[in-house]
């Protein structure tokens, strides 16, 4: 019952409308009863055929309807053909040509339920229908059209339409078909300028446009034509960049979604639209993604190789996004003479953190920074190497320059518009550099307080553009000590955010900020060291995965309960637990104490 | 803050409180007012109708009011023994949508066995394409909802090996787009009920790593409007049927803190209707079993624990997917 309005009547006015709706209902019941009687006996006839419009037009939802018009219509398309037969007994070569055609369609047919059942029915049954399949099938989409002008958005119609259009161009030539597919494009244009955001349609209208190979700079046009009627055309910039990559496409490599000369004209509209009403999300949606190609791609964060006691070496590999096993290898500056399995942390085929084994002999080499290449054979006890930053050209650069200076603008403008604050904290992260990620820090804040129903969203941002530049300044490209120690202690995290970026750490140390919730945390996966201390934890047990941890403090957690402590059991190798200031019971202390006996030092 | 003409305002007189026994009243009754126009005219979809009430009311912890023999007795009726699929209503034809209704009652009701599972799971299995996407029955209509239902019905059913699980993820992500979002079929616009489908399915597939999180989560919460409402694309009028799809697929994300939870119940109760019981797509609007369901289903997501928890990707209890030892992906979770 969607935008039904309850309206409270007067008694009168309400048993009225109470006998109206009794007589539309027990209509509507005979109907439906009356045909799906004459289904039961396989005796379909013209009546039943109208009448089963009649009851769509009412209810364009009951999908059985729509079947049995189409088993009707089967029907009626096979008995035209066999009457064609008949009517060219006397003519030798169009007779050869029908009989394949016929036999085709009774192929087809006998597919479909009850459609050959209905072969005894008379012909005189059929009166007051068209005469011919093409007028049928003309004929039906009007009745389509009209059940849709009642009801645009059901799906059954829709569905319903393409099939007849379909059939009809199965039995049409070439050129007629041609016919067919623009007029229908015709209708699109009608139901689209009625509901610019009809998804029905628009689904419709992408798959008229492939029948009918409509070209796509013509769609890319009419999306522009309707974006220009209206900046809120959420569906037109969608379909626009649906089409600009068809249309417009980069070359490999190229760090623009589109063409770049394409890049720039669209760049210049959207900004366009932008100024003009900055509160309208749409063309926002559309500029994020114009400007997001390059950081899409997945990009090596850290690799690390470590040298194990008994010679053989373990190689923790991160990625900017998931990747798979081959990209993996591909993206690796590990270069192996024999292959090497990669498993990913959480046991996914897809994933941003990977692990392998090297044997102690295994020959190869490490590409560091520079391009210069160490033997795996040097590495006594560590390796890192991490991946290079974004190269981003001049010409991308100058488009962010000019797009920061129109945010700029608008900013001085209109200083709490959210979309203006967003996308000026978005350029200024894209173009990098300590000051800009401050810059944008400070916006981040700001939104948070303008917008702030999502201010969730605006703090999870600041707080990992927080931990990048933290994770950027303490984890370089390094060749000594088996250690890696990050210090992210009061960072303001509110959970583990980008929790990848730390997966080559020992030592992690993330005290003092608002993590609630440890999902990620398997990603940690060279982490020996975890300080926690001083976060309000509710749930321990993505912890459960890490085997390698050695010693783990949750000082001041407000943990209540020794049960919360279940998922650390399973640590084998934990040898020291800090559990300070909790708000345990007491009389679970020796609970506690009891069932982590194995750990050395225990501070409970 | 941005203008937003297509928001509706919560007064003081709307509920602010969960009606519970109203509701409970509302479901069960429904069914017994055959003869109501209403009932008529939604005969198309009384499975799914039947799942929604059923499901909702046992959120209620009142599943003992529903008559479960009848309830049985009906969907064995709706089994077309030739292909195997169920159908919405008696005499009516198999489709995927009320397949998937049929199964999760079933499920619900621990009835599995009365119905021919091996007819299901042959129907459901063959309207796969060879490109990987399913049909909604045999007239050929493709769209990511049905994937949906194929994978969940046959995940319920366990036998998944039924269907070509890589093509089907390979499928759905044909039909992901710039916002990190999913439409109906390649090319088609995102929409939140698309979302929730095509994330349910990779979810239970495990393949949830496939998207972008931050991306597709950042469109999400922009579906969140002043009133607290969602909407289920940008520039619509909120509808609590959002609580469901883009509070589940924000879940699945790990991502629900990036909407407020206080404001979106404080909508969602809002359209609860006071005198009749159930709930509407807006205030004020009139109720129906299918926003009865996701009103309360985004009630117990957002951690009203006065109802049963619910499992964000089958929408059903959590207590009967638990019972069938299934487990769904969610991001961070692995």
């Amino acid at each position: 019952m969607h935008g039904r309005l309850k309206v409270k009547d007067s008694s009168e006015k309400a048993a009225e409308k109470a006998i109206e709706r009794e007589k539309k209902r027990v209509k509507y019941v005979a109907g439906i009863q009356f045909l799906f009687e004459m289904r039961e006996r396989g005796s379909y006839n013209a009546e039943a055929f109208k009448s089963s419009a009649l009851l769509l037009q009412v209810n364009p939802d009951a999908l059985t309807l729509w079947c049995i018009r189409r088993e009707i219509l089967l029907y009626l398309r096979k008995r035209h053909y066999e009457n064609k037969l008949l009517r060219s007994e006397d003519d030798g070569n169009k007779t050869e040509k029908t009989t394949e055609t016929a036999d085709e369609q009774d192929g087809e047919v006998a597919d479909e339920k009850d459609a050959s059942s209905t072969n005894h029915v008379e012909h005189s049954d059929w009166k007051g229908l068209p005469q011919t399949w093409k007028e049928l099938a003309s004929s039906e989409l009007s009745v389509v059209a009209s059940c849709l002008q009642a009801n645009p958005k059901s799906y059954g119609a829709w569905h319903h339409r393409f099939w007849v259009l379909q059939q009809l161009c199965n039995d049409i030539s070439e050129e007629d078909q041609q016919k067919v597919w623009k007029e229908e494009l015709e209708l699109c244009n009608l139901f689209l300028s009625k509901d610019e955001r009809n998804f029905h349609c628009w689904d419709h209208r992408r798959a008229v446009t492939a029948c009918g190979a409509v070209p796509a700079e013509r769609e890319l046009r009419f999306s522009l034509d309707l974006i220009e009627r209206n900046f809120s055309n959420y569906s037109a910039w969608h379909y626009r960049s649906k089409l600009l990559p068809l249309v417009h496409a980069p070359p490999p490599d190229s760090c623009y979604p589109i063409h770049e000369n394409t890049f720039h004209k669209e760049l210049e509209r959207v900004v366009n639209a932008v100024f003009t009403d900055p509160g309208d999300q749409s063309p926002w949606f559309f500029l994020r993604w114009l400007l997001q190609k390059q950081a899409s791609k997945p990009q090596l964060v850290h690799m690390t190789v470590s040298r194990k006691e008994d010679g053989s070496a373990e190689v923790v590999s991160s990625f900017s996004r998931v990747v798979d096993e081959a990209a993996v290898s591909a993206m690796s500056p590990l270069h192996l003479a024999t292959h090497v399995t990669w498993t990913s942390a959480s046991g996914r085929p897809l994933d941003s953190v990977w692990l392998c084994e090297v044997a102690g002999d295994a020959a190869g080499d490490v590409v560091v920074a520079g391009g210069e290449r160490v033997p795996l054979s040097a590495v006594d006890v560590s390796l890192r190497v991490t991946g290079a930053a974004v190269a981003c050209p001049a010409a991308a650069r100058a488009v962010l320059h000019t797009l920061l200076h129109d945010c700029r603008l608008l900013h001085q403008l209109d200083a709490d518009n959210k979309w203006v604050l967003m996308s000026l904290a978005e350029v200024l992260c894209f173009l990098g550099s300590t000051d800009n990620v401050t810059e944008a820090c400070d916006l981040l804040q700001r939104l948070s307080s303008v917008d702030p129903l999502r201010a969730g969203y605006y703090t999870d941002r600041r707080s990992s553009l927080k931990l990048q530049e933290a994770v950027a300044v303490q984890i370089t490209d390094s060749t000594t000590g088996q250690e890696t120690k990050f210090n992210g202690r009061s960072l303001g995290l509110p959970r583990l955010l980008l929790p990848h970026l730390l997966a080559c750490c020992t030592h992690v140390d993330l005290a003092n900020n608002n993590i609630t919730d440890l999902a990620g945390a398997c990603k940690l996966v060279s982490c020996t060291h975890l300080v926690l201390d001083g976060n309000p934890l509710t749930c321990l047990q993505p912890l459960s995965r890490l085997r390698r941890l050695r010693e783990v403090s949750l000082a001041s957690c407000g943990l209540q309960s020794g049960a919360q402590l279940a998922p650390l059991s399973a640590l084998s190798s934990l040898r020291s637990l800090v559990l300070l200031n909790n708000e345990f019971p007491p009389s679970e202390i020796p609970v506690i104490r009891n069932s982590f006996q194995d750990v050395v030092s225990l501070k409970v | 803050m941005a203008d937003h003409p297509k928001d509706v305002t919560i007064t003081d007189e709307h509920p602010k409180t969960l009606l519970r026994d109203k509701h409970v009243e509302y479901i069960v009754s429904y069914s017994k007012k055959k003869d109501d126009f209403e009932y008529t005219m939604t005969e198309h979809i009384r499975m799914s109708g039947m799942y929604w009430g059923i499901t909702a009311v046992d959120l209620l912890g009142c599943l003992g009011r529903m008559d479960h023999t009848e309830i049985v007795s009906f969907i064995q009726q709706c089994q077309d023994k030739t292909s195997g699929g169920i159908a919405p209503s008696i005499q009516h034809d198999p489709h995927m949508l009320s397949t998937l209704s049929a199964v999760q009652i079933l499920v619900l009701l621990d009835s599995v066995s009365s119905i021919d599972v091996e007819g299901v799971v042959r129907y459901v299995s063959g309207l796969q394409n060879s490109d990987g996407s399913f049909n909604g029955d045999k007239w050929g209509e493709v769209d990511t909802r049905f994937s949906f239902c194929a994978v969940a019905c046959l995940r319920l059913l366990n036998r998944l090996d039924a269907i070509n699980k890589e093509k089907s993820v390979e499928f759905v992500m044909k039909c992901s787009n710039i916002d990190g979002g999913f439409g109906t079929r390649p090319g088609s616009e995102t929409h939140a009920g698309q979302i929730y489908c095509c994330l349910g399915m990779l979810s239970i597939l495990g393949e949830l790593n496939r998207v972008d999180f931050d991306t597709l989560g950042w469109w999400l919460c922009e579906r969140q409007l002043p009133s607290g409402g969602l909407n289920g694309r940008p520039e619509k009028l909120p509808d609590v049927c959002y609580s469901w799809w883009v509070l589940s697929s924000l879940t699945l994300l790990n991502r629900l803190h990036w909407i407020n939870p206080d404001k979106m119940r404080t909508f969602i109760l809002a359209t609860q209707d006071p005198e009749t019981g159930g709930f509407t797509d807006r205030p004020g609007d009139v109720p129906d079993l299918y926003h009865t369901l996701f009103g309360l289903a985004g009630l117990s997501l957002l951690g009203d624990t006065s109802l049963k928890r619910i499992n964000p990707v089958f929408c059903m209890p959590q207590y009967v997917i638990d019972k069938l030892n299934i487990s769904i992906q969610i991001v961070g979770d692995d």
